[in-house]
């Protein structure tokens, strides 16, 4: 019966320490400032809208007016090609009037600046696409949802393989949402509040079409990136290497068995985020149902 | 530090022939005793039983179909001892004959594992002796150890094996093994020879092997013999049953997620036909209940027909097929939804014929065929995936009793190996068809110059023929000594290539590809130190101590969408790619660790206690800055305890014979370091599209910052515990029983951490985060019964 009276015991002192809900402390995480870039150039326009701002550590209250590193309060210093930048106290980006983006040509973004008291510098290289980048058909008209697709048609820059596509919904509200939509049945108006931005912004990308050979590449809209009848203006982007990289991998750092990875960045020292260059046009096109 | 190897191998072959006056001293005499040894409740052949001289002091061990021979026996009568774990020992006064071969057929009488340990005596195998025959780093179970530990709904071999010191799993939601510090793809499944890929129900929750089909599991968790190759870390050697030689018998097994039966028959004296099969019915029952659940149902079965033409001719013919099958649709009551149908499986066949050329000569020849394949249909989006892994084989091996302290083993095997992968999405295709080659040959010498010591030197070679070819020579060895009759001591090295990789997918099945001109093959250098002794004529102790370190091992490029480059363009001018250049991260890394196991197979109370401690270090490319980091398997320490009980002994000792029915209690405590997560070290805001922007207006919105993560997998979840419980009450009607059982998982509902999302919530302009911790199972109990007839 002692033997019993034992076996007891670790059955019961098992369970109970198999019992409960651990948390997860996860402490002592390194931050390292980093600078943050978003900054794209254009071909045919002039430097602007550079934004720079710093990275800011987790589980913290974060002001989001201390987020933008300013010359003043940072002694930043930041130059394309050499050509120093000027800073939009009212838009909080930076930016050269003077400077024309060309095709074809490389910039190099260099920035300096001090986050908590640590010297920081970055820099990127972008070289922007040739030209050559044109949309065939601007105005797509009217497009029954369902029976017909919305198909942009356009030649690629030469050189330029990846294209990016923003769907978005111009005056888009509850009340012309495709609530019969055949993908996700029984929608209720709340649901759609509450996630009203995912239905908003729809992004699609294609990588490594054929841009040497002067043909014309289509792209179908699909369903899955309309959700509203109503207007549609689609901007496509054919970006270089770094907005590429960016694209791919910003959003994808959380892995569906939820570790994380490390983004695909193009930034030497302490920068993080994007630096690229693109050609862009504007497609337009009215959502009508089906009937 | 191949050198170092070969060197060591050449030394030892130099030993042997330096001691050739040990060996020439037993020459051959033809005088020699050979025979099978069978369970004699269904006739099927004991692999691995003992034949022991008692005057003589030596013996043998049967090989995988019960085969043994003892060579150059001088004449006279001794007594043979035949033992085999889980039977009664076997006693034989034997004439041996001068210059002829004295053939022996034993039938062991199977017993209760249940044996009191007090009866134990000399005449029972002795556990040093059977620790001393096990090659290092190997584990055996049989078909009643595995269906006692308790399950997670189903009785699972690869969740079986998880309780054994050195393998453990990513988590719950997955049987796939990591061995050693080694990733599922470096673990070669074998069911009756047959390369298994994939080996997975469920998306990766059950594995495909059906218990109640297996014979026998044999895990080399490192330092295995030339006999074995293509993986990096283990082999996973399944044996099915051949079946009842002597009358029909069947098992059946009802549970809440499914139905299955194997079932066992003579054919009439010259063999024998099993057969298992199993089948769930989710979607015929929670599927039908439950809108959420998904119609999702997956089978397998197996067919294996045994003839014994002679006694040198044993022909088998062994067949399996399992598939998982989910239509899957967003709103199940819609008319129309969202859906994509997905199914797979894998299906295999070999054909072996084993053949006695001489007493002294024993043959096995193989013909195997193993296909997986899936398919993936999702409409919306206009996306389609075949994927197919096909793999035939021609092997042959070969054992050569050269002398009584000599034994050879050599063989070659001919694989052809085809993969196909097709996916076709709207604006790109992957297509990857290729066929490749691999031959191999390998030659092993055993060598036992006393009883005391077991040497064994072996080399396999591999030609690999791909869009290039590799060739490769591996050397093996393995030496054993008798420090005492309690204890001994263990050395195994050797070197070990791999010509396929995985790309694990999470939640749907892997894919592979063979190793090409981008990706190299991989290898591996093991060396393990072991240390077994017997404790009390019924416990064993083991501890082994091991280092190993990989080259050019792959690992799925996360960010492969910015590397890839086309192979051609199509007529619809989309990109295709034909190959796996920049799919893969090239990474070197090692793994190192010790363990422990405390393990009781008999009495009333049986099972085992282990610790392991492990450490894995990875370098690649692109990954960590190609700083050094823990892959997420890597748990540092491991403690599992199983045990099961006969209650009716424990509580009822004095109506313990007579009673026809019985209670068990089987208990598995698990506890595991966390495991290593990469966590994010900070955030930032920049817009995902230029045209998207708030950032600059003031607008900063909670959901459009970005995290960025810190060094790779360098913190930890909680430390995971588990118990699980099961209680069985088994009643015996004569020619049938019946076995009602309760199975619960995670009995102390222990909520362990899976991963973690980060919640954050915008207040006053002000953005606060939360951890939030996303679970691992829960309390799952299960009822079933099995039947046995």
């Amino acid at each position: 019966m002692k033997f019993i009276k034992y076996l007891l015991i670790v059955i019961y002192a098992s369970v109970f320490y198999s019992c409960g809900d651990p948390a997860v402390e996860i402490e002592e995480v390194k931050y390292e400032p980093k600078i943050t870039v978003e900054g794209y150039l254009y071909p045919g326009e002039t430097v602007n809208n550079i934004k720079l701002l710093r990275n800011f550590p987790l589980e913290t209250t974060i002001d989001s007016l201390n987020l933008f590193l300013t010359p003043s309060f940072n002694s930043l210093s930041a130059s394309i090609n050499g050509v120093q930048l000027k800073y939009n106290e009212a838009g909080r980006y930076y930016y050269n009037e003077n400077m024309l983006i060309e095709n074809d040509k490389l910039y190099k973004l260099e920035v300096s600046a001090e986050i908590d008291g640590i010297y920081l510098y970055t820099e990127s290289e972008t070289t922007t696409p040739k030209s050559g980048f044109q949309v065939i058909e601007k105005e797509l008209g009217d497009v029954k949802y369902l029976t017909e697709r919305a198909v942009i048609s356009f030649v690629p820059a030469p050189g330029t393989g990846f294209y990016a596509f923003s769907v978005r919904a111009e005056n888009a509200t509850l009340d012309n949402f495709i609530f019969d939509n055949p993908f996700i049945p029984n929608l209720k108006r709340e649901d759609i509040e509450e996630e009203f931005d995912n239905y908003l912004y729809q992004l699609n990308l294609i990588i490594n079409i054929n841009s040497e050979n002067g043909g014309v590449t289509d792209y179908e809209i699909r369903e899955l990136d309309t959700w509203f009848y109503t207007n549609y203006k689609v901007i496509v982007y054919g970006g270089d290497k770094n907005f590429k990289n960016y694209l791919l991998t910003v959003n994808r750092v959380q892995q569906p068995d939820g570790n994380f990875i490390e983004p695909a960045f193009n930034f030497k020292g302490d920068g993080i985020g994007i630096f690229g260059s693109a050609v862009k046009d504007t497609v337009s096109f009215n959502l009508v149902p089906r009937q | 530090m191949n050198r170092i190897l070969v060197i060591l191998l050449f030394l030892i072959m130099g030993s042997i022939s330096i001691n050739a006056d040990n060996i020439t001293k037993s020459k051959k005499s033809g005088t020699t005793a050979s025979g099978f040894v069978y369970d004699m409740s269904n006739g099927e052949a004991l692999i691995g039983a003992n034949v022991y001289i008692n005057e003589l002091k030596y013996g043998a061990t049967t090989n995988v179909s019960g085969y043994f021979i003892i060579p150059d026996l001088p004449t006279g009568v001794f007594t043979f001892l035949f033992s085999y774990i889980g039977y009664q020992t076997e006693k034989r006064e034997i004439v041996i004959k001068t210059d002829e071969d004295n053939q022996i057929e034993v039938k062991l009488k199977p017993e209760a594992i249940k044996t009191d340990e007090v009866i134990i005596s000399d005449e029972y195998e002795k556990i040093s002796e059977k620790l001393f025959s096990k090659p290092v780093s190997k584990i055996e179970l049989n078909s009643a150890q595995i269906n006692n530990i308790p399950r997670f709904v189903e009785a699972d071999l690869l969740r079986a094996l998880q309780t054994l010191p050195g393998i453990t799993s990513l988590s719950d939601f997955s049987s796939a093994l990591y061995i050693r510090g080694g990733t599922p793809d470096q673990n070669l499944y074998l069911i009756d020879g047959t390369d298994v890929y994939n080996p997975e129900h469920a998306f990766g929750i059950f594995s495909t092997f059906n218990t109640n089909a297996i014979k026998k599991v044999e895990v080399s968790k490192g330092g295995f013999g030339a006999e074995y190759g293509g993986r990096l870390s283990s082999v996973l050697d399944v044996t099915n049953l051949d079946g009842n030689r002597n009358e029909f018998e069947g098992v059946a097994n009802v549970s809440l997620l499914s139905a299955s039966t194997t079932l066992q028959s003579p054919i009439g004296s010259i063999g024998s036909i099993s057969g298992s099969l199993r089948r769930t019915y989710i979607d015929q029952t929670y599927a039908k209940w439950i809108d959420e659940v998904p119609d999702y149902y997956f089978y397998d079965g197996n067919l294996k027909a045994y003839f014994d033409f002679d006694r040198k001719n044993k022909f088998s013919i062994s067949i399996f097929n399992g598939r998982d099958d989910l239509d899957f649709k967003l709103d199940k009551t819609a008319k129309e939804s969202l859906e994509f149908l997905y199914d797979w499986g894998n299906t295999t066949g070999s054909i072996n014929w084993k053949h006695i050329f001489s007493p002294d000569l024993f043959a096995s020849f193989w013909i195997t065929a193993s296909r997986f394949n899936s398919n993936f249909d999702f409409e919306a989006i206009n996306l389609s995936e075949k994927n197919k892994l096909s793999d035939y084989a021609f092997k042959a091996s070969l054992e050569y009793y050269a002398y009584q302290n000599l034994t050879i083993r050599f063989g070659a095997e001919q694989k052809l190996l085809h993969e196909l992968y097709d996916q076709d999405f709207t604006n790109q295709r992957i297509y990857i068809d290729n066929n490749r080659q691999l031959t191999t040959g390998y030659l092993t010498a055993e060598w036992k110059p006393s009883n005391d010591w077991n040497i064994q030197a072996g080399i396999r070679a591999d030609y690999y023929n791909a869009d290039t070819t590799y060739f490769n020579a591996a050397p093996r060895f393995s030496i054993k000594y008798k420090l005492n009759d309690e204890s001994s001591l263990k050395f195994a090295t050797g070197l070990y290539h791999q010509y396929l990789n995985r790309l694990p997918r999470f939640f749907i099945s892997s894919i592979w590809s063979t190793a090409n001109k981008y990706n190299k093959v991989s290898s591996s250098k093991h060396f393990i130190l072991g240390y077994q002794r017997e404790i009390g004529k019924v416990w064993q102790f083991e501890t082994e101590i091991y280092y190993k370190d990989y080259k050019n091992i792959y690992q799925y490029n996360d960010n492969v969408g910015t590397t890839i480059e086309p192979s051609y363009y199509d007529e619809a001018n989309r990109p295709v790619y034909t190959n796996t250049n920049n799919v893969y991260n090239r990474g070197d890394g090692e793994s190192f660790g010790i363990e422990f196991l405390i393990k009781k197979d008999i009495g009333i109370i049986n099972g085992w206690i282990s610790y392991a401690w492990s450490k894995t270090n990875y370098k690649f490319d692109n990954i960590n800055r190609q700083n050094y980091f823990s892959p997420r398997h890597n748990r540092s320490s491991i403690i599992n305890a199983v045990a099961n009980m006969d209650i009716n002994k424990m509580f009822f000792e004095d109506n313990y014979q007579k009673s026809d029915s019985k209670w068990e209690l089987g208990m598995n405590f698990v506890y595991a370091t966390g495991q290593p997560i990469t966590a994010p070290s900070s955030a930032y805001y920049t817009n995902t599209l230029p045209d998207w922007g708030n950032v600059g207006t003031g607008e900063i919105g909670s959901d459009k910052y970005n995290l960025y993560p810190g060094a790779i997998n360098s913190f930890n979840l909680p430390d995971y515990i588990r118990m699980d419980l099961s209680v069985t009450y088994t009643k015996d009607y004569g020619s049938w029983s019946l076995s009602p059982y309760l199975q619960i998982f995670n009995l102390g509902n222990r909520k362990n951490a899976w991963f973690i999302e980060y919640k954050d919530e915008l207040k006053d302009g002000k953005i606060t985060q939360e951890i939030e911790k996303v679970n691992m199972l829960p309390l799952i109990p299960s009822l079933g019964v099995n039947i046995k007839f």
